[in-house]
């Protein structure tokens, strides 16, 4: 009684110290706290877990995340026994050491952010992987939150640690799952697993469309009673069971054929591949098949080959390494051999003198892979040489890879001897003609100057029928001498080519083309514009002519209207287009083709012509890779058009210039 | 020179062109003498004898002659002592820059065979302004 008589003023400090204590206890119990500092004699004094309450401690000590209590410099002050296990190492290694040894150098400058920053007051997470002790020990992906214990002025950060391993292993289980069903959901080929006792643990749908109802059980030889093809798989004496056996006992096969009855009791053709598939039931092995439809693929290869065999060329198809795989019955028959005796008879079946050339063009073609054209003679079993197109082309996969080269041999003998004749004849016909006119002139000259003679002599005197008669006899002598001048230069165009081949300035041709028609141009008064022309190689007298032809046409053929003519030049494809545009009478459609030929002639004496300016045109256009047209509409006017490949030398000549 | 007769030899085996030429010697106003052979042999033989005192004053010649060609005569011509002045005139139907380029290497005047009447007599005046006469 005396005790609280004594003192209601004494009781008061501890009620207060009573309920500080009460209110710390509830903090520890609730994890409000995670250490004391008290003030001491010795000065203030740290209080963690070691000295906190008991059963906190114990909680720590046998969680099972790791913990860890770090100091501002990165010191460990306390680890748990379960990051001691993370780390594979003992608690007395760890405490009082750097937590950085144990976090991967990757890692370490972010952990040193995150530690930073959790000192002044903010919690923080990050990913990140911790290195054990032992050497050869895997990283171990953890979580760690970070947590200030900021209690009064010392700093220290409790870390929890989170093993992540299984959370990963499982992601990846679950991605690898999911890729493996895409996967087999997306190939068109069915797909069957099996287990170690040939039992069928997944099967992807064209599997069970395959197979006609449901298979997951299933002996794989019962759902799918194959019978394979004994010269697919090596004569090996294969049934679909055997198969199973095999795969599951480790053996790999492919491109096996087999064949079996689809639920609609029609046959089905299969290209299969078989192996051992690991990962089933525990790391117990199973096996994979893949059953790829080929019979669409067998029909159209039946189709190919009737089809080859009806064409009267020679079709053949090599292997990617070059090896001939296929030849039409139109080859077998002309060599006399069979596909695998013609595979290694390139050196008798090809002439002599050809073989050198084709196998260098043939190594070129396999390195370039750019489609292949070139003639060569094949020698027969009958021992006959014929001349023979030979034209390929690379096939090639997915991937552009080659697959195949396939090619054609055309027997085109008859049609080059034919050729050779026609040309040897047009060669000698126009020698004939050429020396013709050569010997017709003399004569002609001969006419010529007695007519005028006779005119000169006896003009003023002669009646005037026999004036009108020598008139026309004059008239005839012109006009012959014309034609003989121009069959002439007709031939002469394609005589020598290259002869006097020039670099030219078209600009400067036209410019003589203009004076050499002065006359015309004035007469008719004839505009004529042009764009700037470029340069090229040629004759210059070939561009002369086929300007100047062109240019006077265009007088010549004019309207009622004064001429207006426009030359232009433009860059096609490899080439030079030039036109020559004016405002004439223009040509009707029936007639456009015709135009080109020699002495053609639309028009009667009306209009002076010897019907061969055009014919030359083309002869020059043709004579160096081009080509000559016209586009007209009548009353309008016409374009003609002429092309002039772009040769090497110009192309470098723009580079220069450019 | 004056107007003394000229003396002319011409070798041409074509009688319609010895016509022509004779006549445009005459519508040039020349007086002359025309000596005429028609093949290439028969010229040879003459040239070959000829003296320097009775040298003519002019040769007017095919190219392409029957027999002996017209080159054979431009060498032979070369080789007469006393003949190195007088001109030798090519007349021929030939358009061939190499038969140029031969007359011309053996001293001769190459003029091919005009297709006119009015061309061929200006061979005459050709001729005046070759020898200098008026």
């Amino acid at each position: 009684m005396s005790v609280r008589h004594s003192s209601e003023t004494d009781l008061a400090p501890l009620a207060r110290e009573l309920k500080e204590a009460k209110d710390t206890l509830r903090a520890i119990q609730l994890g409000e706290v995670d250490a004391l500092v008290i003030d001491s004699a010795d000065g203030k004094q740290v209080y963690t877990l070691q000295t906190a309450d008991h059963p906190y401690r114990i909680l720590v000590q046998q969680m099972n995340e790791g913990a860890l209590m770090l100091s501002r410099e990165g010191f460990i002050l306390h680890a748990n026994p379960c990051f001691s296990g993370l780390v594979r190492a003992l608690p007395q290694e760890l405490n009082a050491g750097a937590v950085e040894r144990w976090i991967a150098p990757p890692d370490r400058g972010r952990f040193d952010e995150v530690l930073r920053a959790s000192f002044e007051g903010h919690p923080q997470r990050l990913e990140l992987n911790l290195i054990p002790s032992p050497s050869d020990a895997a990283p171990v992906p953890v979580m760690m939150s970070l947590s200030p214990l900021s209690l009064e002025s010392v700093d220290t950060v409790c870390a929890v640690v989170t093993d992540l391993r299984e959370r990963r292993e499982r992601e990846s289980l679950e991605r690898a799952e999911l890729m493996t069903r895409s996967l087999m959901d997306h190939t068109t080929s069915a797909v069957v697993i099996t287990n170690r006792d040939g039992r069928i643990v997944r099967a992807n749908a064209a599997a069970l469309e395959l197979a006609g109802g449901p298979i997951i059980s299933e002996p794989f030889a019962k759902a799918f009673p194959l019978t394979v093809e004994p010269s697919s798989a090596e004569n090996l004496e294969l049934s679909a069971s055997k198969l199973v056996e095999s795969a599951i006992g480790g053996a790999s096969f492919q491109g096996i054929q087999a064949r079996m009855r689809d639920g609609d009791g029609g046959v089905v053709e299969l290209q299969l591949s078989a192996g051992p598939f690991e990962p089933i039931e525990n790391g117990a092995r199973g096996a994979v098949f893949t059953l790829a439809d080929v019979t669409s693929l067998r029909l159209s290869e039946q189709r190919f080959r009737a089809l080859a065999d009806l064409i009267p060329q020679i079709v053949w198809t090599l292997d990617p390494s070059g090896e001939l795989q296929y030849c039409n019955h139109v080859g077998t028959d002309y060599f006399g051999m069979p596909v695998r005796e013609l595979a290694h008879a390139r050196d008798r079946v090809v002439h002599p003198d050809d073989l050198a050339e084709l196998n260098d063009a043939w190594k070129r073609f396999m390195e370039s892979e750019e489609p292949f054209q070139a003639e060569y003679r094949f020698v027969s079993h009958r021992g006959e040489s014929r001349w023979f197109l030979v034209r390929a082309v690379p096939i090639r996969g997915a991937g552009g890879e080659v697959t195949q080269w396939f090619g054609t041999s055309t027997d085109v003998d008859d049609q080059k001897r034919i050729e050779n004749e026609l040309r040897s004849a047009n060669a000698d016909l126009e020698h004939f003609a050429y020396a013709a006119s050569h010997d017709f002139q003399e004569p002609l000259r001969m006419v010529t100057a007695f007519a005028q003679l006779l005119q000169k002599d006896l003009g003023p005197e002669l009646p005037g029928q026999a004036a009108m008669a020598l008139n026309y006899v004059l008239e005839g002598t012109e006009r012959l001498g014309a034609l003989l001048q121009n069959l002439l230069a007709y031939i002469r165009a394609s005589r020598n080519p290259d002869a006097a081949a020039e670099e030219i300035d078209c600009n400067e041709v036209l410019r003589e083309v203009i004076a050499n028609l002065g006359i015309p141009i004035q007469q008719s008064g004839a505009r004529i514009l042009s764009t700037h022309l470029p340069n090229v190689r040629c004759p210059r007298v070939h561009m002369l002519e086929l300007l100047q032809n062109l240019v006077n046409n265009a007088i010549k053929y004019r309207s009622a209207k004064a001429p207006e003519i426009h030359i232009r030049a433009t860059a096609g494809r490899g080439e030079w287009i030039f036109s020559v545009e004016d405002n004439g009478i223009g040509i009707a459609p029936q007639h456009q083709q015709n135009i080109f030929g020699v002495f053609k002639r639309l028009h009667g004496n009306n209009i002076p012509g010897t019907g061969i300016g055009l014919a030359i045109c083309r002869r020059l256009a043709e004579l160096h890779g081009g080509r000559i047209w016209v586009e007209s509409q009548v009353n309008r006017g016409s374009v003609f058009y002429f092309s002039l490949p772009v040769r090497a030398m110009e192309r470098a000549n723009e580079c220069a210039h450019a | 020179m004056n107007a003394h007769t000229l003396e002319v030899v011409l070798i041409e085996d074509n009688s319609a062109d010895v016509f022509l030429i004779r006549r445009a010697l005459k519508e040039a106003g020349l007086s002359f003498n025309l000596r005429t052979f028609r093949d290439g042999e028969e010229a040879l033989r003459f040239v070959e004898k000829l003296e320097e005192t009775a040298a003519p004053d002019l040769f007017l010649m095919d190219w392409n002659l029957p027999r002996i060609h017209g080159r054979q005569i431009l060498e032979a011509l070369g080789h007469c002592a006393g003949l190195g002045k007088t001109p030798r005139i090519v007349l021929t139907s030939s358009e061939s820059p190499v038969d140029r380029m031969a007359v011309e290497q053996l001293g001769g005047v190459f003029v091919s065979k005009p297709r006119t009447l009015d061309e061929f007599m200006q061979i005459g005046l050709k001729i005046k302004i070759i020898l200098g006469v008026d």
